[in-house]
């Protein structure tokens, strides 16, 4: 087949990464530039499928000339531009951003990537202090915006608190929410256009919040899931997991990845089986593909529970 | 300057003229001259004469407001906007709400010729909520404004329309950076934007955007009646014309100051009496609490960009906040803290989690419970903060504490020493050694 | 409790009139939370409701904006909501030990949660701390319903709160003759005046400082046109 360009090919746009010169497309990111060289850049709140928002700070780059450290995942490729990103300034930075985090939410789900990071970059949280004890249920929801706190200087602020578990398709683990943002995206704007969820209170108190504080099945949530989908930490999680994880049989080792067609409707998204023991312990969605970018519906994320019930009359 | 006076009014003219808030008592003192003026010139003319006087944004950062004005792309068919940012709230800034409160229409007709000059047709000035009596002076102008034929279709027959809305915020210091106002007035959580794309080219509603503070554009219509070398013949070298000065605090004559960019805290303290009862001046805010503190080392420092840059602060917004020795330092730097932990938008983690943190660390420190060690933590994440965070706010969180560490490290340490704060709060108050 | 028809075909109108001054919808949404709690003395889960069916937007993202801002209640407001400045300078000038006054004053435990939404069993008076207000000029100052009281004290302050509670005629030096309800205010806020503009004086005394020395000593800015 001969292959056609549709469009006009893009001008090349050089710049300098680490001391290496770089051309890439114009319009592409730094990150795009730093990946193209196979720089290993951290990202947390950024994801392939969704507008950046920029917040997590921990792809920061150095670029020269510029005051700020810049965000890699959003800021555009210029000409001449001069990047460094294993600079003193930029490991500190990513230090910080990571320490942070793992002082003030539980990373212990996060990817093993993350975890490389955070040991690749020294990420030592106990010099925050000792955690302070887990909020009440309901406690950080009900923080009105910007209340004067008493602080309590012996402690390291955390966003400790009890597990949302009210319906039967998935978990909402808010002691593990970094704010990343993605879940609300997914949620609005970027694939499912519900806006279910969103950013409530602000500063240390902003959390990710119902139309007030009601549970899932009282919300607008449609059970796309497509939230799960895009979570970094396990913050959100299927149920189905979260009830192997409680009772110990989770096992990635043990875990297999089938690539497939959802069989439900004739847009053919792609589905990943995950499976454990010859039955379907998750299904998640290639970013990668075409048609879903990731995203699925609730019929394709959590409609699987009729095969391992074929399964079993066999 | 030599041969200029010591204070300059010109926007505080008249605030102490029963009426001046009313377009007849702003008429009777040249009010909407300029306006007149500028109709009568060629837009880019307009925008010429305003880089010429070399104003530069009174809200603090100090960019040229002319320049600003240029950066509107012209004939690309999007709708032009103005936003005025009237959204005074940086710890210490005190000079916006009493020019709205006393002459609003002084801001309404900065705000027309500026739309004018970039060919804007709808603006919008976002005040602050919390000043009910801007708010009504406001509103009071505009709809006198409209009904004299200074704003809606066709003003003083030039052909140019415009609408002014008043828009009051609701309570949030961030919505005071400009991205994040723009997106307030959108309508939604003040999270601030990503910086390029800047508010000139994509704005409100993606729109090409001028944004400027209340004082910048209060001061267009001297601008235009009195002209671009009357204005730049005031000031410094680089700091040109005249602004008002704020003082607060620990001073005989607290109140504002209007005069040309250059003068020094000590010729202020003379003209306000001095440090209160003859004490001695122990640190100061050049420009709000964002500013780096100085001391009584700086006094003849010339308040202009310049100088109090090479002093290693900011200009800021002239906020001269002036504390005498009874006032603990730390305190200070903690409430300062406090007040940023409690404004952070919560959108980027530095800000968010580091303000939070750093309250923590220094309560710990003023109560006498820290460390030495503590210090440097302080300092090491307070350089860590700077330049990693989302906005200017973020940039702002470390800055009382590094400063105060810079010129107080001894008091800060003493806390530990002796297990608590060595002030006595009492001393530092308005009415300490009264009755 | 559900808006009735009565105030809904008011709160329509009003809406539609804020509605209209924006180039688009969704910018009316702070005003519209303004318009709601001025209704209510808060911003209610119907008040966020009624903004949200008009924007064509979810109430999760209304309540998301509510949030994020101090001036929105989520309770029932004091009818004078009494805002006490303790940021840096006003807290050092006196406004620490004001705040503390008040909270004794009123029965409220200053380290207890209830202290961010205080209000009088009788509902006249709410307490909170606000940050600064720019009146740092006027230092340490009080806030009622968003109108200046400087150079406050203690026992100032105290008067001013009994006053209040007692239905004593209370007026902002640098306000109106009458100082108006939470409610009222709010009204304000959303755009609908209260014909009170033009009452108080064009400024207050601190403001003037230099513009008097000024006049006292001949000072003036060079005649327009010279260089």
């Amino acid at each position: 087949m001969t292959a056609v360009f549709l469009e006009t090919p893009r001008r090349l746009v050089e710049v300098t990464i680490d001391g290496e010169t770089v051309r890439v497309p114009e319009g592409a990111t730094l990150l795009e530039a730093c990946r193209q060289q196979g720089i290993d850049t951290p990202t947390l709140c950024y994801l392939e499928n969704l507008t950046p928002v920029n917040v997590c700070r921990v792809c920061v780059v150095e670029v020269e000339g510029s005051r700020t450290l810049v965000p890699a995942c959003s800021r555009k490729a210029e000409p001449g531009m001069t990047v460094h990103t294993d600079s003193e300034r930029v490991r500190t930075s990513r230090k910080m951003v990571l320490e942070f985090l793992a002082s003030s939410a539980d990373l212990s789900l996060a990817s093993p990537q993350v975890r490389g990071w955070i040991s690749r970059y020294g990420v030592d949280p106990a010099r925050y202090g000792p955690p302070a004890p887990e909020h009440e249920a309901g406690e950080r929801d009900a923080a009105r915006p910007g209340e004067h706190h008493a602080a309590d200087g012996e402690t390291a602020a955390t966003v400790q608190q009890p597990v949302k578990y009210d319906n039967d398709s998935y978990v909402r683990d808010y002691s593990r929410c970094i704010l990343c943002y993605k879940c609300v995206e997914a949620c609005g704007p970027d694939a499912q256009n519900t806006f279910a969820i969103a950013v409530a209170g602000r500063g240390f108190d902003a959390r990710i919040s119902t139309e007030f504080d009601v549970t899932l099945p009282d919300s607008a949530c449609v059970y796309c899931g497509n939230c799960i989908g895009v979570c970094p930490t396990g913050a959100l999680m299927p149920a189905s997991e979260y009830a192997m994880r409680q009772a110990g049989t989770w096992d990635e080792s043990r875990q297999t990845v089938t690539t497939t067609i959802c069989p439900y409707c004739g847009v053919g998204c792609n589905l990943e089986l995950h499976v454990q023991d010859n039955r379907i312990v998750k299904v998640t969605s290639p970013l990668e593909h075409d048609v879903g970018h990731g995203h699925l519906c609730v019929k394709g994320r959590f409609g699987f529970e009729f095969v391992q019930g074929r399964a079993r009359e066999s | 300057m030599t041969g200029t006076a010591p204070l300059t009014p010109v926007l505080t003219a008249h605030w102490d003229e029963p009426d001046s808030f009313t377009l007849a008592g702003y008429e009777r003192t040249g009010g909407y001259q300029g306006l007149r003026k500028a109709l009568a010139m060629s837009p880019d003319d307009v925008i010429a004469t305003v880089k010429a006087s070399v104003l530069r944004g009174r809200g603090g950062a100090g960019f040229p407001t002319g320049v600003k004005w240029s950066f509107i792309p012209q004939g690309d068919g999007k709708p032009h906007y103005l936003t005025v940012n009237a959204d005074e709230s940086e710890p210490g800034t005190c000079k916006d709400v009493p020019l709205m409160m006393a002459t609003p229409h002084t801001l309404l007709e900065g705000a027309i010729i500026t739309c004018y000059a970039i060919r804007a047709g709808h603006a919008f000035i976002y005040v602050r909520g919390e000043a009910l009596q801007a708010v009504r002076r406001l509103q009071l102008a505009v709809a006198q404004a409209y009904e004299a034929g200074y704003l809606g279709k066709n003003i003083l027959g030039s052909g140019f329309d415009l609408d002014v809305v008043v828009h009051a915020g609701a309570g949030a210091y961030i919505c005071g950076e400009e991205t994040a106002l723009l997106t307030s007035l959108e309508g939604y959580r003040g999270l601030p934007r990503n910086r390029p794309p800047f508010p000139a080219v994509e704005g409100l509603y993606a729109c090409p955007t001028v944004i400027n503070n209340v004082e910048s554009i209060s001061s267009v219509p001297s601008i235009m009646t009195g002209g671009a070398d009357w204005f730049a013949g005031m000031g410094t070298d680089k700091s040109k014309g005249y602004g008002i000065f704020s003082l607060s605090g620990h001073v005989s004559k607290p109140g504002q100051y209007e005069a040309p960019l250059g003068i020094t805290l000590r010729e202020l303290l003379d003209l306000a009496g001095g440090v209160r009862g003859g004490r001695r001046l122990k640190f100061w805010t050049p420009g709000g609490s964002s500013t780096p503190l100085l001391t009584d080392a700086h006094l003849d420092v010339p308040l202009d960009f310049e100088s109090i840059g090479a002093a290693g602060s900011m200009l800021g917004t002239r906020a001269l906040q002036i504390f005498d020795e009874t006032t603990c330092v730390l305190r200070a730097a903690l409430r300062w803290t406090e007040f940023y932990q409690h404004e952070s938008c919560g959108k980027c983690t530095p800000c968010r989690e580091g303000s939070y943190w750093l309250v923590r660390t220094l309560d710990r420190l003023e109560h006498g419970k820290g460390t030495e060690a503590d210090l440097e933590t302080v300092l090491d994440v307070g350089d860590n903060i700077i330049g990693r965070a989302f906005c200017a706010l973020g940039d702002a969180v470390p800055v009382p504490i590094s400063s105060a560490i810079k010129y107080f490290r001894d008091e800060i340490v003493q806390h530990q020493k002796e297990g608590g704060c060595p002030f006595d709060p009492a001393a530092s108050t308005a009415w300490a050694g009264r009755k | 409790m559900p808006f009735s028809d009565e105030a809904l075909t008011r709160l329509r109108a009003d809406a539609a009139d804020i509605i209209g001054r924006y180039p688009r919808a969704r910018s009316a949404l702070l005003p519209l939370l303004h318009l709601v709690q001025s209704e209510e003395g808060y911003v209610s889960e119907d008040g966020m409701k009624f903004c949200a069916e008009l924007l064509g937007c979810t109430q999760t993202e209304v309540a998301g904006v509510a949030s994020f801002y101090t001036m929105y209640k989520d309770s029932p407001a004091g009818e004078y909501q009494v805002g006490v400045c303790t940021n840096t300078l006003c807290a050092i000038m006196g406004g620490d030990q004001i705040y503390a006054a008040l909270t004794e004053h009123l029965g409220v435990d200053p380290h207890g949660d209830e202290h961010h939404a205080f209000v009088s069993a009788d509902g006249k008076v709410g307490l909170e701390r606000v940050e600064c207000n720019a009146a740092c000029d006027y230092a340490p100052v009080i806030m009622v319903n968003w109108e200046f009281f400087d150079n406050m004290t203690p026992d100032s302050a105290r008067e001013l709160v009994d006053d209040l509670r007692a239905g004593r005629k209370v007026t902002p030096p640098r306000g109106p003759g009458r100082l108006c309800t939470w409610k009222e205010a709010s009204r304000i806020l959303a755009g609908f005046g209260d014909g009170q503009a033009a009452d108080g004086p064009s400024a207050g005394p601190a403001s003037l400082v230099g513009l008097e020395l000024a006049k006292a000593n001949g000072w003036t800015a060079p005649a327009a046109g010279a260089k």
